[in-house]
């Protein structure tokens, strides 16, 4: 066996490194986030835009597996009754956050939100 | 124990090689969304089973021409290495310059696009190095005649090779169901007759003209032995594929799935019968 060159030890070690730490967290978040997605939304407070009311949401996915075509519907009720918008957001990958927004024509600070996940599809 | 001198030149220059072919072979896998999509929608072990059988055929291809000529089975696993560590490196750059990774992505997007977008680019760095790397010097002209289980590991690694690029998208099924079943038919038996003139009437690199002048008389070296060969390959090595990336399982009807694996198996036979010739 030749010695080798620290240039081919430096190579081959940072080359080894790399694939070991990608297979052990692949394995290691495979192993400890188990099961369906875990759906929840967070609302942020309205931003007022032009004519509208924006509602920042995230959509965050705790579980392990990936969400597609997820439906988000967020209630607005005042004292003159419910409104709501929805927003489909394409994909929530496990353990993911996704940012996306709901708009209101009336300043929803005057009444109660409501997020509600409607459905989701397996990809 | 005489150590031979080392290289630098050469050996960056491998490298260098080593990662324009990783970006030159990987780029359109590196491009398509549904594969980015794969890596968090696939489940941890599917993408940990595509790593291994990439892994399998980054070696296989390593064991036909290294950064070195004297190779032992170290030596190949140490390349094999490198090709994937070149892979890994490319792909998370090119991944994140993309966009498609950033500080919001979860740990298994960052890990499962980067592991999925790594097998064609590390594939695509050894073939570089079999194919496009300097020939000659110690070497004979390099007239190893592979057994019939070596002839399916390079056909069904020039069938995986060729068929990566297709086979996430959303286009194999879209053909296979799509189709009318009597062109689904056609295609079929075009199949046939394209690989049996790639392999024989192509002739790449002349190898079989220089087994008839030798006088090769195996079976599975003859056209149709390899014809065979490449044809089982490229549709086994289809099946695998559409199964790893979900378009085949439990609920898939039979029709559906036969559709399917025509469909890419001819995009695979055209890389089984080339792979046969070129490497």
């Amino acid at each position: 066996v030749r010695s080798r060159h620290w240039i081919e030890w430096l190579v081959l070690a940072c080359s080894v490194g790399v694939v070991a730490a990608l297979f052990v967290l692949l394995v290691y978040d495979g192993l400890t986030r188990m099961g369906d997605p875990r759906l929840r939304v967070v609302l942020s407070a309205p931003v007022r835009q032009d004519s509208a009311w924006v509602v920042p949401l995230s959509l965050r996915n705790d579980g392990s597996a990936a969400a597609a075509g997820v439906d988000v519907e967020v209630t607005l009720s005042t004292g003159g009754g419910q409104t709501s918008s929805t927003v489909t957001i394409a994909f929530a990958p496990g353990g993911s956050e996704v940012e996306a927004g709901v708009l209101f024509d009336e300043n929803p600070s005057l009444g109660r939100l409501e997020p509600r996940v409607l459905g989701y599809e397996l990809p | 124990m005489a150590a031979s001198v080392f290289d630098r030149d050469s050996y960056l220059r491998a490298l260098v090689r080593a990662g324009a072919g990783g970006l030159l072979f990987g780029m359109p896998l590196l491009y398509t969304m549904e594969v980015w999509w794969s890596g968090f929608v696939l489940p941890w072990w599917k993408v940990l089973l595509v790593l291994g059988i990439g892994a399998f055929f980054v070696s296989a291809f390593t064991r036909i021409e290294g950064f070195r000529r004297d190779r032992t089975l170290g030596e190949v696993a140490e390349d094999a290495a490198v090709s994937f560590g070149i892979g890994i490196a490319i792909a998370t750059v090119m991944l994140v310059v993309l966009g498609q990774l950033d500080s919001g992505s979860s740990l298994r997007e960052w890990v499962g696009m980067i592991a999925l977008e790594t097998v064609p680019v590390a594939i695509g760095a050894s073939v570089a190095r079999a194919l496009l790397g300097e020939r000659g010097g110690g070497g004979d002209g390099s007239s190893i005649e592979p057994g019939a289980w070596g002839q399916a590991i390079v056909a069904a690694g020039g069938a995986l090779f060729f068929a990566l690029n297709v086979a996430p998208t959303d286009e194999p099924v879209l053909i296979g169901i799509g189709n009318r079943w009597w062109l689904n038919v056609v295609l079929l038996a075009a199949t046939i007759p394209v690989t049996f003139g790639i392999v024989f009437y192509a002739d790449f690199r002349g190898s079989h003209r220089r087994r008839r002048e030798k006088g090769s008389v195996s079976p599975t070296l003859t056209p149709a032995g390899e014809t065979m060969i490449s044809l089982a390959a490229a549709f086994a090595v289809s099946a695998l594929l559409l199964w790893l990336f979900g378009r085949l399982g439990s609920g898939t009807g039979f029709a559906t799935a036969v559709d399917q694996i025509i469909s890419l198996g001819f995009v695979a036979a055209i890389g089984a019968a080339a792979a046969r010739l070129l490497l």
